[in-house]
């Protein structure tokens, strides 16, 4: 084997999974059918998450998203609001479970305090008054797309190659082999050659895999649906005080605030819909935690697939709970493994662990675990003469210091983005 | 996945017919019910299952609506249906009670069934088992209890 590596998928686990490949020096090639994070990355509800939703009843995903949180935030602090959160009772019973939840947080190591609610009512008026309970915690608010091109810059520039808008067709095999991979973009189809292949897409794995003829790991098709609103009614993550359910996470993103989430059950991952009167159950329990939605609509709402893993799964290499590392040669398959599970939070730990198991497998070289600083990034990627759009760069530069420079601040994002396009 | 079974309630069967045409309350004993509303012959029921069992992050607790009425009753059986959707997938549970006397007290032998449609996806076929099971017989307990303390 040489060292050159495929990694298909361009979300937040694909994307680390080429950071780290690359710092390790690999000769690593990110493919991605859309732009970066267009998929579930994009599409989630944009929480950091503290941990402390699943501190009661999944303590590993608890210990993972409390210590991303904690390593995600020191790394990329500028494409994170640290907003903090809290946990809201509505009732005895919630109040109740706060009760364990509070103990199971502090168990855990997540920072949690009780305050009062008259206190914390004047933090955040629009949440519905009768609270009966509020416990504190260090939730966070992540940018998704700023933050995911952060990561594909820093991969680009420690040598990696990234193809957005290239659809990867197919795995090609030769005797239980990976030999690469048949991709499509805008110059038409190729054969690339690989020596291992990444497939990092997740839910979205079922298609690529069985054309490939690869057996599909054990995929639930699980979608997440959020409601838009206009305007941001709390300056902090809220969520409801139960176990985890449908409409108990509301937070503000940008200048919008989002509600999730709704759990639905699809046929096909890649073709579904989700139907109006399960968003307005959803909504209904939004808007008994904020009640000042019941007198609106919301502006739209966005949905995607999530990366639920089958637990049951017996081929499967168990990194943790939350997430799988699953190598296919038990399928009779050298040279491939698929990543399934995990959330937005734990992107980078899947990531990590992923370079961490690939490098073990050539077995020659350790990978590099310099320190990643993704709040140079973009001043860096500016200074490499690697932007293909400088003219654009000036036009964002020119903005600085009038009334837009706030609100134009993302396009850099989408110069960046534009310029690490190679089909 | 059929359930069925039998218990003695020490209660007249009149009593307990009585009960069992009683639809506000054996509504109180469908699982995870937040809250109902009646149109016409239907109880509108907004649920929330509790699927913690199914060890998914994600997904502890599953909301749905669901449409519960009589489907058939005699004088000695009751049969109610209950049809929805929970997490976009459709859900049904029937559950047949039949009574007859015996002495002062009333036999009760029923049978339920519980569909979980597209959930099984999501929660694996043997997590539905228990699931099902779980939901059958404490929705079963709790109409036994309510029998038992009907007053005269």
């Amino acid at each position: 084997m040489t060292d050159k590596i495929a990694v298909i998928g361009g979300g937040i686990t694909g994307l680390f999974t080429t950071l780290y490949l690359a710092n390790a020096g690999f000769n690593v090639h990110l493919y991605e059918r859309g732009d970066i994070a267009s998929g579930t990355s994009g599409h989630f509800h944009g929480m950091l998450h503290s941990g402390a939703r699943y501190a009661v009843n999944d303590e590993i995903s608890a210990r993972e998203c409390a210590n991303e949180n904690r390593i995600i935030f020191e790394m990329a602090s500028n494409f994170v609001e640290d907003t903090g959160g809290y946990f809201v009772a509505l009732n005895g019973e919630e109040a109740e479970y706060g009760s364990i939840l509070s103990r199971r947080c502090n168990a855990l190591g997540i920072l949690s305090e009780e305050i009062q609610p008259e206190e914390f009512l004047k933090l955040e008026p629009f949440v519905n008054p009768s609270a009966q309970k509020i416990l504190r915690v260090p939730d966070r608010i992540i940018h998704s797309y700023e933050f995911s091109v952060a990561v594909a810059l820093e991969a680009l520039m420690n040598g990696a190659s990234i193809s957005t808008n290239s659809n990867v067709e197919k795995i090609n095999v030769e005797a239980g082999s990976v030999k690469g991979i048949t991709v499509s973009g805008v110059n038409g189809t190729r054969r690339e050659s690989f020596d291992y292949v990444v497939n990092a897409t997740g839910p979205y794995s079922s298609g690529l895999l069985s054309r490939s003829g690869v057996e599909t790991p054990p995929l639930m098709p699980a979608v997440g649906s959020m409601a838009v609103y206009n305007g941001r009614f709390v300056n902090s993550v809220i969520n409801r005080m139960r176990k985890p359910s449908d409409g108990d996470i509301f937070l503000p993103y940008g200048e919008v605030s989002i509600l999730g989430t709704l759990a639905t059950v699809v046929d096909n991952p890649e073709e579904f819909e989700v139907d109006s009167e399960d968003i307005e159950m959803m909504v209904e329990e939004g808007n008994e935690m904020i009640p000042a939605l019941g007198g609106m609509k919301y502006s739209r709402i966005y949905s995607s697939i999530r990366p639920l893993v089958d637990d049951s799964s017996k081929s499967a290499r168990e990194a943790t709970r939350s997430f799988r590392i699953i190598e296919h040669t038990e399928d009779g398959l050298n040279g491939l493994v698929s990543l399934v599970g995990g959330k937005f939070t734990t992107g980078r730990l899947i990531g990590e662990q992923t370079a961490d198991y690939v490098t073990g497998k050539f077995g020659n070289r350790d990978r590099s675990k310099k320190k990643v600083d993704l709040n140079s990034t973009y001043e860096r990627f500016s200074r490499s003469g690697k932007c293909r759009y400088p003219e654009l760069l000036k036009m964002l530069g020119d903005k600085r210091g009038t009334i837009d420079e706030e609100r134009l601040n993302p396009a850099l994002s989408l110069i960046f983005a534009a310029s690490i396009c190679i089909d | 996945m059929l359930l069925e079974g039998e218990f003695t309630v020490n209660r007249p069967v009149q009593e307990v017919n009585r009960y069992l045409r009683d639809m506000d309350r054996i509504m109180t004993c469908l699982p995870g019910l937040q809250q109902y509303t009646r149109s016409g012959e239907d109880y509108v029921c907004k649920i929330k299952l509790d699927v913690s069992k199914a060890e998914n992050s994600y997904l502890s607790t599953l909301s749905g609506k669901l449409i519960a009425k009589y489907e058939d009753t005699t004088e000695n059986m009751a049969r109610i249906s209950a049809n929805g959707r929970v997490a976009g997938s459709s859900i049904q549970l029937i559950i047949t009670v039949e009574t007859s006397p015996e002495g002062e007290s009333t036999s009760v032998s029923w049978s339920s069934e519980m569909e979980f449609g597209l959930l099984i996806r999501i929660i694996g076929e043997s997590k539905v088992r228990e699931l099902s099971r779980l939901n059958i017989e404490n929705t079963i307990e709790c109409i036994r209890k309510q029998m038992e303390t009907l007053q005269t």
